[in-house]
């Protein structure tokens, strides 16, 4: 229980003024002579306990009446949500501070209990309330899609405040901590009650990321200055469905182009095995059609649906809509489409074995209908190079070149990297310590010749370049020899490792693009990656296709992938009108800018709806001082309230039993001890 | 001008002279030793006819009645019903709790005054009066005598008696009613503040000796209300324990023990057909008094 005016309860051992009354009184006693002695002796015997127990419950109702009082003038609030007990609502009234993180992701939107809020817009209207009950002043508003602090001057701004509105984002919890924690230090926060709204998807928790241990132990550092209130909105809609377009195509190869479709339907919980049709709404350009998707199990999926377009067609967008359902951010999928363009890919080597492996893979496509074009050039031809068309660049030269006239290529490369291009360094045959220094940061070591050849150790098999296969195999690179290979220098990702520890494959972190560095090279002399083409193929493949979605004229970005900066120019073709321009890089929708279009959409990690369970919250905040409080969309109750009318019916309760313990006994029949009487 | 009356402030004249029209009537026969105004259990020489019997030799030949004899040809003796004077012995209580009284009198005072009147009457109408005061045992006891002189020594020991020790009251009566000669009026003034079912056996012991008991049970009106506010420390007036006690807490419970109490003596004197009057001493004591003669002068006498 906690107070509004704490204070007030400095006057609580007034609760004893009636028992200091009494013990006056006890001692204010007369002597006197009596005779009839055998008749207190009597009473004495007679119902000893009762005539305690009524003097102590007398008693206990007077301390019970002042105390209710004091109470009650103390404006008590009705939930142990505000947690710290007594003393900390007593020692937490100085220089203490709000911060609510408002988890504003797609799930949150989700409603049901009859009403016609979202969690989002429940959690938001009772944090204001909760927070104006308890007089809090200033409040810092951390929301999900910038994870920046942002002052309010009061907690009824929470509720004006556009951008407490839905986003299509996934929140990163982790990330909105660490801007809690940034802000905390930076403003030296005495006692900071950090509340976290929240409907504990795991994917907006991300509870096994590596910052929650840093996290705590931060936090921990604090002691109970800081107090978490999570304020959680567990309950997962059963009957929740969510579509998602998996691949789109656009065909105009034949006479009759069309744009294929790959959908996806998931519900909540398992159908029975009825197979019930779920209809599915396609608009393409403007166009409706409807789709009868079987759902079996708890998904429905389609795959190459072909809708015919105009033979004029060049790119598009659409979108594909299921029946609404408790949550409406996901029953809409934006998507949009255009005529891939060749892929081209840029081998710069001086070594002609080299080129011809790396020609060889990178020109057979992967797809049918995308042509792919490599060329080999040496480092000297670079100046002839149309950037603007190539995917992927494969280098294996020093950047500087060799004649005395020095040719930097570092400033080209990373300039094509942050275009969105791939780029994947192979070491040149020599490596000069002048001329080791790779983009970003990177650099050549020394060449390494083991005696016997050496295999891979581990690769990162779930994603990026050497990740399995759609049907789950893993590439070959158990069979991989490595003879020579050179060290890499620099931070950067570990993609796959060779058995003495040393990295064969790295990703540099980049903004945008891919650039990779492999410690050898195709030659035979160098490794096996010539004659065990698959893996050296499947690498170029992927590379190329990632490089070549930024020659695209329509891209498929995950909502918050872009930055706002970028965004801001964006105009909006679809999507939602009711939302700040600043933010549609976090809202779903089709969008053009100069020549692109992008279809923003919610991350397929949205889809899934697994919730942290409680031991998972628990471990989360392990060690800290954490109040949780689970709420459901329909619930009308606050989650605190002033509940000194209560403390006033108590008093009024303990007055009424004072007084009946207080009066006279009733007698039962007529006094015998009528004035002479006789017999 | 050596034999003025002496002033007792228990003795009021003008209620002595109002009670004076008021004979003192024993409920049963008494044995006295002359004749008086009482029934008494042996056959006599007053007028009132009372039953034939056969002669038998030794009879006085001078009651023979000639007349049944002429009828019936067999000798009668024709008997007449004897009047008596009593024995009224005055039991008083001097124990400790006779001296509590609230208002401007006491227990025991209100006792003399009783007793003194009681006394006046009987000596009055020709009756012997004893005089037993009591606390831990008989302390006092003037044997009975009926001539007008022998209250001038009833109403000096009345004054001199003094409330203190403790109550044996259930000895004192069984000593009294064996001591006692039969068939004599037995008045008790005491506040009986001992347990009713060891009176039982009193009562029965004097009735089972032919006396006839009268009680009078004096209460003060505040052991009967308890009207105390404060806290008290009650002290025994008979020497024992002392009691602290919240009045308010323990009134209800007093009240009803006090009750049970005064309901049992009540039953018991019913059961042993004693003569029971209860007492508050706010009451006139000659109000007390008138009632009680009255009561006793129009009950029906029993032979």
């Amino acid at each position: 229980m906690s107070f509004l005016q704490p204070w007030m309860l400095f006057a609580l051992p007034l609760a004893a003024l009636p028992i200091i009354i009494h013990l006056i009184n006890q001692r204010r006693y007369q002597t006197t002579q009596w005779a009839a002695m055998m008749f207190l002796l009597a009473a004495n015997r007679m119902n000893r306990g009762y005539a305690r127990v009524r003097q102590w419950a007398i008693l206990a109702l007077r301390t019970m009446v002042i105390a209710a009082l004091v109470f009650a003038v103390g404006r008590p609030l009705s939930s142990g949500l505000l947690g710290g007990g007594l003393v900390g609502s007593i020692a937490g009234g100085g220089n203490s501070g709000t911060i609510v993180l408002l988890d504003r992701s797609p799930s949150m939107q989700q409603r049901d209990g009859g009403t016609s809020l979202s969690k989002l817009e429940a959690g938001v209207a009772k944090l204001t309330d909760t927070l104006q009950t308890m007089n809090v002043g200033r409040v810092v508003l951390i929301e999900s899609n910038t994870s920046r602090p942002r002052e309010l001057q009061s907690p009824a701004a929470l509720s004006d405040l556009p951008i407490v509105g839905p986003s299509d984002a996934t929140a990163d919890v982790p990330a909105m901590l660490l801007a809690a924690l940034d802000y905390i230090r930076a403003n030296e926060v005495g006692q900071a009650d950090i509340w976290i709204c929240s409907d504990l998807r795991d994917s907006d928790w991300l509870s096994k990321d590596g910052r929650w241990t840093t996290l705590r132990e931060a936090f921990v550092e604090f002691g109970r200055r800081v107090r978490f209130r999570l304020l959680a909105f567990p309950e997962a809609a059963p009957l929740n469905r969510s579509v998602r377009v998996e691949e789109v195509r656009l065909d105009t190869r034949q006479s009759d182009p069309f744009v294929s479709l790959s959908l996806k339907v998931t519900v909540g919980q398992p159908v029975g095995s009825d197979r019930p049709i779920l209809p599915v709404t396609v608009e393409l350009d403007g166009a409706r059609s409807t789709i009868e998707m079987p759902i079996e199990g708890a998904v429905g999926e389609l795959k190459n649906h072909r809708i015919p377009v105009s033979s004029v067609t060049s790119r598009g967008w659409g979108r594909v809509s299921v029946p609404a359902d408790s949550n409406e951010s996901d029953n809409d999928f934006y998507f949009t489409f255009d005529v891939p363009p060749p892929r081209r890919t840029v081998v710069v080597t001086a070594d002609a074995d080299v080129g011809r492996v790396l020609k060889l893979a990178a020109e057979v496509s992967s797809e049918d209908d995308v042509e792919a074009v490599a060329e080999v050039i040496e480092p000297d031809a670079l100046a002839s190079v149309e950037w603007d068309s190539v995917s992927l660049v494969l280098w294996n030269a020093p950047i500087f070149s060799s004649n005395d006239q020095a040719i930097d290529a570092a400033p080209v490369l990373e300039s094509f990297v942050l275009r969105g291009g791939s780029l994947v360094f192979f070491p040149p045959d020599m490596i000069q310590n002048s001329y080791s220094a790779l983009p970003f940061g990177i650099r050549w070591g020394t060449w390494s010749e083991p005696d016997k050849p050496i295999a891979v150790a581990s690769w990162r098999g779930d994603a990026d370049l050497l990740a399995a296969t759609l049907a789950g195999a893993s590439l070959p690179l158990g069979t991989l020899r490595v003879d020579r290979f050179a060290m890499i220098e620099g931070e950067a990702t570990r993609l796959a490792t060779l058995t003495d520890g040393s990295p064969l494959l790295v990703r540099v972190v980049t903004p945008q693009g891919g650039m990779y560095v492999c410690a050898t090279t195709p030659r035979a002399k160098d490794s096996s990656f010539a004659a065990d083409g698959v893996a050296l193929y499947v690498m170029i493949q992927r590379a190329i296709a990632a490089g070549e979605k930024s020659l695209r004229n329509t891209r498929q970005l995950d909502a918050g992938e872009a930055s706002i900066e970028s965004s801001t120019a964006w105009k909006p073709i679809a999507g939602h009108d009711d939302r700040l321009s600043t933010e549609r890089t976090y809202t779903a929708g089709v969008y053009a800018n100069d020549n692109q279009w992008w279809a923003v959409n919610r991350s397929a990690d949205e889809d899934r709806s697994s919730v942290l369970s409680d031991t998972n919250v628990a471990a989360l905040f392990r060690d800290l001082s954490i109040d949780r409080v689970d709420q459901t969309v329909g619930s009308s109750s606050s989650i605190v309230e002033e509940v000194w009318r209560a403390f006033l019916i108590i008093m009024l309760i303990a007055m009424i039993g004072e007084a009946c313990l207080c009066l006279p006994r009733r007698s039962t029949r007529a006094p015998v001890v009528a004035k002479g009487l006789t017999a | 001008m050596a034999n003025l009356p002496q002033h007792r402030d228990f003795l009021d004249p003008t209620v002595l002279a109002g009670l004076a029209g008021l004979p003192l009537m024993a409920r049963r026969p008494m044995r006295g030793s002359v004749s008086g105004k009482h029934i008494s259990p042996n056959r006599g020489a007053s007028v009132e006819f009372a039953e034939y019997r056969k002669y038998v030799p030794g009879d006085d030949l001078r009651r023979l009645d000639w007349r049944a004899h002429g009828r019936s040809d067999r000798y009668y003796v024709k008997e007449f019903e004897a009047d008596t004077n009593l024995r009224c012995c005055l039991v008083i209580d001097t124990s400790g709790s006779m001296e509590f009284g609230s208002g401007e009198s006491t227990k025991i005072q209100y006792a003399r005054q009783i007793a003194a009147a009681i006394a006046y009457l009987a000596v009055q109408q020709g009756d012997a009066v004893s005089l037993s005061c009591f606390a831990n045992g008989i302390n006092e006891h003037l044997p009975p005598r009926r001539n007008p002189s022998h209250l001038r020594v009833v109403f000096d020991t009345l004054e001199k008696i003094k409330g203190q020790g403790e109550t044996h009251l259930v000895d004192v009566l069984h000593e009294l009613a064996e001591t006692t000669r039969q068939a004599a009026m037995v008045i008790v003034i005491s506040d009986f503040f001992v347990d009713p079912e060891q009176l039982r056996g009193c009562f029965e012991h004097l009735r089972f000796r032919k006396h006839d008991l009268s009680l009078f049970h004096l209460l003060d009106p505040v052991e009967l209300n308890f009207a105390f506010q404060r806290p008290t420390r009650f002290l025994d007036m008979e020497g024992g324990s002392a009691i602290f006690a919240e009045p308010s807490e323990i009134a209800d419970r007093y009240q009803r023990a006090l009750d049970e109490y005064l309901q049992n003596v009540q039953k018991i004197v019913l059961e042993t057909g004693v003569d029971y009057t209860r007492v508050s001493i706010d009451e006139r004591y000659q109000d007390v008094l008138t009632k009680f003669l009255t009561r006793r002068a129009t009950a029906r006498r029993v032979r």
